[in-house]
């Protein structure tokens, strides 16, 4: 994840902790956007997970042949 | 005394009662009494009904005395965790921000179990809405863990649960589980577990984690008493979306019929490769294995996914549904929650939905490879957890809580898991496997579970508070 990336996941959480009235330390903001950048990593790997397997979106089962 | 009807098995309790050698109110006095004894020592109950819980006791005595008999759980006291909701009872969720929510009505479990003249002792201790961790700022001290209650993690979220029943402050109790709730707890104290395969067990009035993978199910001493629990609180139930419309077996039937010829999978990868258990839990699954092949199952190794796609799923999937659960209390009054919530639900906020949606097509994909699995094996066995009871001082919300566990693929793929004893340490913490079977077979798992505890010494050992 690049630096880019983390600064406007910063921004984002600062902004969701203010309407949440929550005071962060530095050190509770970098673990929780360690935490984010995680769960988007998470979800390229799902995305891979998908692709590896070509499967569409919907399907009838009942319909596939053997 | 009080000891001795305190250990019974409900299933043996059940038959004292038919019998005339015990009553409903004796057993129920017997556990009040030791909850008061020994409840401090261990923080498993936030809550003791006991009025209720004798009148509930006297109601169950007088029936039966004139032969209105419910079935097996008539008079047995058990216990409720406390996300699962109590008419005219508190409950909490183990969390401030619910200190003062008395629902107006029962869960549909605690109907069920109701109706089936069980006698609800009280509301046990969890994690904070079954997602956080132990914290000095919460409202109730953390349970303790019987075998270890000086420095022990009972697992978690179902943390009382696991507790009482291991220490014998309720006969059986119910629990939650969204990615091991039922089973990491049932491991780490040393009973079995039982996780219903999802849409088994109606959901309504119980305080959701994660719409699409929360289930709810019995803890209890042996396999046999989470079967007759789980045949109280099986069920349609059109009030929960996720509720199947199936008809529910007795799954004590076919506990008695030995696994010879059963087929089962060994996923080791998941202990061996994926992650890497303690050399004590392992050695106790290949223990456990060899007992089953003795009595004539089949047994050979099976492969899945490896443990990090679940992982990623499952995360994916529950933070983003435990904000949408909790968004207006977080937001109202993020301080009400404890330390290790506080800031992590932000996480949940920050799963963008297109994330969450490839999630969701993603589990639909891990639950059919793990469905066609089950067309070459009758369960699955896998360690339940890696090590015997961690520390309780240890930081859940750290790092180690972001890895994969051994439980979560289960959630993900809805299918029932049971978590049975397997011995013990060399420093005699319980050790534990997991069984899975097809989904709606709980009675592939309970089967094999209580064939393995049949033959085992491990049921008569209890701890020492």
């Amino acid at each position: 994840m690049t630096e880019q990336s983390q600064d406007a996941i910063r921004k984002e959480l600062a902004c969701l902790f203010a309407e949440a009235q929550l005071t962060v330390s530095d050190a509770e903001m970098d673990r929780m956007v360690g935490l984010v950048a995680e769960n988007r990593a998470a979800g390229e790997r799902v995305r891979r997970l998908l692709g590896r397997y070509d499967e569409p979106a919907f399907g009838f089962p009942s319909r596939r042949r053997s | 005394m009080e000891e001795e009807l305190c250990f019974l098995t409900i299933a043996e309790a059940a038959r004292r009662f038919r019998a005339g050698l015990l009553s409903p109110v004796a057993l129920t006095e017997a556990f009040l009494a030791r909850i008061e004894n020994e409840n401090p020592k261990i923080n498993a109950y936030l809550l003791v009904t006991g009025d209720q819980a004798l009148e509930a006791a006297r109601g169950a005595e007088e029936e039966l005395s004139v032969g209105r008999d419910r079935g097996p759980m008539h008079g047995i006291p058990v216990a409720l965790k406390d996300n699962i909701e109590t008419a005219g009872i508190r409950t909490t969720a183990h969390s401030r921000v619910l200190l003062d929510h008395v629902p107006k009505a029962d869960a549909a479990v605690v109907e069920k179990l109701k109706r089936a003249g069980a006698v609800p002792l009280g509301k046990l201790a969890c994690l904070e809405f079954a997602h956080g961790a132990p914290s000095p700022d919460q409202a109730f001290p953390p349970a303790r863990n019987p075998w270890d209650r000086d420095h022990g993690f009972t697992g978690g979220s179902s943390t009382g649960s696991g507790a009482a029943v291991a220490a014998g402050l309720a006969m059986a109790a119910l629990g939650t589980d969204t990615g091991g709730s039922i089973r990491n707890p049932a491991a780490l104290c040393g009973i079995a577990g039982l996780m219903p395969t999802y849409g088994r067990v109606s959901r309504r009035g119980v305080i959701p984690y994660s719409f699409s993978l929360d289930a709810c199910g019995p803890l209890a001493w042996t396999v046999e008493d989470c079967a007759l629990v789980l045949v109280a609180i099986a069920g349609y139930d059109p009030a929960d979306p996720g509720s199947a419309d199936l008809p529910v077996p007795d799954f004590t039937a076919g506990l008695k019929d030995g696994v010879s010829g059963l087929r089962i999978g060994l996923l080791r990868h998941f202990f061996e490769e994926d992650m890497v258990a303690d050399s004590d839990m392992a050695a106790a699954i290949d223990a456990s294995l060899e007992v089953l092949a003795g009595l004539g199952a089949i047994v050979s190794d099976a492969r899945a996914r490896p443990l990090a796609d679940y992982h990623d799923v499952k995360t994916l999937i529950g933070e983003a549904e435990f904000f949408a659960a909790h968004e207006a209390d977080w937001l109202a009054r993020s301080d009400d929650f404890g330390a290790s919530l506080r800031l992590r639900t932000a996480e949940g906020a920050m799963i963008p939905a297109a994330d969450y949606l490839q999630a969701q097509r993603a589990r639909r994909h891990l639950a059919a490879e793990m469905d066609q699995l089950f067309d070459d094996f009758d369960v699955l066995i896998t360690a339940t957890v890696l090590e015997p009871a961690p520390p309780l001082a240890r930081d859940e919300s750290g790092p180690r809580a972001r890895k994969p566990n051994l439980t979560q693929p289960f959630n993900v793929a809805g299918v029932p898991a049971l978590s049975v004893c397997t011995g013990f340490s060399a420093a005699g913490l319980p050790l534990a496997m997991q069984i899975a079977a097809r989904a709606f077979n709980e009675a592939a798992a309970l089967r094999v579970g209580h064939t393995y505890e049949a033959v085992t010494p491990h049921r008569d050992r209890r701890p020492q508070l």
